[in-house]
């Protein structure tokens, strides 16, 4: 009896492995006989959709999905006889060597005319280099690492920022925002995760700080994942810095958030916060919004251009990101939605799926208009490298519970009148 | 005649005389495979497969034979590679003699580690390597320059191109990288397969068996674990330079970071962990399912490409817990007798 089972089990057991190994051997070369039949234009895009960076990869995408969508129903592409827009997308799952395969998938497999993508800069440098041997575009969405349009490429396009433009920005609206009211800070303090992101960032406040005639008086670097910043908040308040400019991801930005209200520390000139947690929907779900107030907030997007712009497109995807994502457009969405109006502008001046004419159009981009500037820029134009000249961050301030932007001038609505400085907490309302 | 009786030591006289003709084959199928496709990804992902199969075959060196669990190899890996890319960016050393040198460097630093850590049993000995891995991820991380090498933190390393130069370790196409590291995988099983018939391997096997029996019988445990230790983490470094030359790029989170060593130690234990085939096995199966379903599922259906791996790795532990070359090989072996039976 025992024995008949034991045979039975392993009769099961090679069964269910040949089972396994044909149907694994199937798709593995189905794959390679797959071939796109094409009446449609098919772009790629490369994006974080597993793991560490899964919220904002799934963000991008679905920002790039309601661009496609509406292409396709105001009539696809027209220069192209109405060919409809069709975007595949590749988990990168945040690795280099992943990001890599699915380029070489994407490419050689879906026969894509363009890439987009893809956020994490460690998986865009190596990525777009594929797309350069191939000579096939790549329209950069999110990654920042400065030496991405930095190599002479020629198939690569940068719409956002690159790295050290950030802090530059939180300077600028420093100075326009004392200029503006003739009340200048004289000091700034600066506290960031201790990590690659929050050094550099730092290196380079203290860097454009100093050139413009401000001093340093607090430099302080804290592990990521504390769970207090009691040690912190007391050098702040031994320091005094007039402004502080602080740059920490969601859980250690809410912690940081919620103890200076409790300690009501104040800050004259407020907290400048470089993105990170303060960029993140959820993060606004977790803090009372007492703890945000006045917050200073530079991301690479305009978070009230739906105050602002009239275009229609805009205004359709801020709505389908709350029926899809549950909350507003973000800036990942933004971008996902803005990489692939670029793409079509190029293929509308390029009539072609062609990956060399479509480059020419890529290089030739000058859009001033259209929902290609949904992150808040004012016009996409790429320079030699690839970089759009004209990319910029907004840096916004949460004023009686929204946030509106407040830098650079030409951002800011009508009617918007940043506080400055920030009243202290015991000005404030309902303390 | 069913999994649960075979013995835990597998020197079994199937493996001793088919073994190098039965690699020999294998090798001599995959040197042709360029022969029949020059298709681009194909090439690419099946340096992806010999790449895992090489880092899982590294890997099993020591934890098959010994039966301990390293889950901290990819420090080896990174330190392979960032030791071969910066003798290349800092002195423009060849990354041929960059990746020794790492190799060496792994070796030295896995002798530091194993010294105090091979007293340690079981899960005591799994979280020390943990541990150092994660150390040294996080000081990298953290670290710009070292005795004036630009390590550049959690930035990462680039490597410049040179254009085609066999020196450099860099080629215009895909096929030279395939053959380097189908050299190098054969290299490792061979490696392997004369150590299982050394003194070496029966050293390890009898420490497997029962560390305080051989001890008593005068086999020194520490000197014979420091010393597979040491090859493994030589050889886990030669793969880590041989990824940093292939992406031309590396940062401490992919290249030493836990998940690479989850996927090394997987790949093994899946295939089949102390024998010199397994590993192999492991990422014949695993890589391909990783790369099949992240394709046609990971655009669409985010994150379901992991759960069906998942329920994958959860079905061969479940069903195949020795790995899953020893079910192929009875598979083989009661196909070939019900042909000509005896």
């Amino acid at each position: 009896m025992s024995n008949h089972r034991l045979q039975r089990t392993t009769a099961n057991k090679s069964n269910l492995l040949t089972g396994a190994l044909t149907f694994g051997a199937l798709t593995f070369y189905a794959s390679f006989a797959f071939a796109q039949a094409a009446p449609t234009v098919t772009i790629g895009c490369v994006l974080p959709l597993s793991g560490g960076s899964a919220s904002v990869g799934s963000q991008t995408k679905v920002g790039a999905e309601i661009a496609v969508d509406q292409i396709n129903r105001e009539g696809g592409i027209k220069s192209m006889g109405g060919a409809k827009l069709n975007v595949v997308f590749g988990d990168s799952q945040s690795k280099a060597d992943i990001g890599v395969t699915e380029t070489e998938r994407l490419v050689t497999r879906e026969n894509v005319a363009a890439l987009c993508g893809a956020f994490n800069s460690a998986v865009t440098f190596p990525a777009t280099e594929v797309a350069e041997r191939y000579k096939t575009p790549w329209v950069v969405v999110g990654a920042v690492k400065d030496e991405i349009t930095e190599r002479n490429f020629k198939y690569v396009f940068r719409i956002n920022n690159k790295a050290n433009y950030d802090a530059r920005e939180q300077v600028d609206a420093i100075d326009l925002l004392s200029k503006e009211t003739g009340k200048k800070p004289k000091t700034l303090g600066v506290i960031y995760e201790g990590t690659d992101w929050g050094r550099s960032h730092a290196a380079n406040i203290k860097k454009f700080a100093s050139e413009r005639g401000y001093s340093v008086v607090l430099d302080e670097a804290a592990p990521p994942n504390q769970v207090d910043f009691s040690n912190q908040l007391l050098k702040v308040r031994s320091t005094k810095p007039e402004a502080l400019i602080v740059a920490f991801y969601t859980p250690d930005h809410l912690i940081l958030s919620r103890q200076l209200m409790e300690q009501r520390l104040d800050v004259p000139f407020g907290i400048h916060s470089v993105g990170g947690g303060t960029e993140d929907p959820a993060f606004y779900k977790a803090v009372p919004p007492r703890a945000v107030g006045y917050y200073f907030v530079q991301e690479d997007f305009q978070i009230d251009i739906t105050e602002v712009t009239k275009d229609p497109m805009i205004l359709e995807a801020d709505k389908r990101s709350k029926e899809v994502l549950g909350y507003p457009m973000s800036a990942y969405t933004a971008q996902g939605l803005s990489g692939v109006y670029v793409i079509k502008d190029a293929l509308e001046r390029a009539g072609s799926a062609d990956r060399t004419k479509l480059r020419d159009a890529l290089a030739a981009t000058d859009i001033k208009s259209g929902p290609a500037l949904a992150t808040g820029y004012q016009q996409i134009k790429f320079d030699e490298q690839g970089q759009n000249t004209h990319a910029h961050g907004a840096i916004s301030q949460n004023i009686e519970g929204k946030r509106r932007t407040v830098w650079p001038a030409e951002n800011r609505a009508p009617g918007v009148k940043p506080s400055w400085p920030v009243p202290t907490w015991s000005e404030r309302p309902n303390s | 005649m069913t999994v649960s009786t075979i013995p835990l030591d597998r020197t079994a006289p199937v493996g001793f005389s088919k073994g190098p003709a039965l690699a020999l084959i294998v090798l001599l199928l995959a040197a042709g495979l360029p022969l029949v496709t020059q298709d681009s990804f194909f090439i690419h992902s099946a340096i992806m497969v010999l790449f895992f199969a090489y880092m899982a075959t590294a890997w099993n060196f020591l934890c098959g034979y010994v039966g301990q669990l390293s889950l901290g190899h990819a420090m080896f890996s990174g330190m392979g590679g960032y030791v071969s890319v910066l003798l290349f960016t800092t002195f423009g050393l060849s990354p041929w003699l960059g990746m020794i040198v790492g190799g060496l460097a792994a070796a030295a630093l896995s002798v530091v580690i194993g010294y105090p850590t091979f007293r340690l049993k079981g899960p005591y000995f799994t979280l020390t390597t943990i541990a150092f891995a994660e150390i040294v991820r996080i000081w990298v991380e953290n670290t710009d320059t070292f005795l004036g090498f630009h390590i550049k933190g959690a930035e990462g390393l680039v490597v410049p191109m040179v254009g085609e130069s066999f020196a450099a370790f860099q080629f215009g196409g895909k096929i030279p990288y395939y053959y380097i590291i189908l050299g190098m995988l054969a290299l490792a099983i061979l490696a392997t397969l004369i150590m299982e018939r050394s003194k070496l391997g029966y050293c390890l096997k009898a420490i497997r068996g029962d560390r305080d029996a051989a001890e008593a019988l005068g086999i020194s445990p520490t000197r014979y674990t420091l010393t597979a230790f040491a090859i493994s983490a030589f050889m886990t470094a030669l793969g880590g330079s041989f990824y940093a030359q292939f992406f031309r790029y590396i940062n401490p989170e992919r290249n030493m970071g836990t998940e690479l060593s989850i996927d090394m130690a997987l790949m093994s234990i899946i295939g089949g962990q102390g024998t010199a085939f397994g590993p192999l096995i492991g990422a014949l199966i695993l890589t391909p399912l990783a790369e099949v379903t992240r394709g046609y599922l990971g655009g669409t259906f985010l994150g379901l490409h992991l759960v069906i791996y998942g329920i994958v790795l959860m079905l061969a532990v479940l069903y195949f817990p020795k790995g899953v070359l020893e079910p192929l090989k009875n598979l083989a072996v009661g196909l070939f007798r019900r042909r000509n039976p005896a």
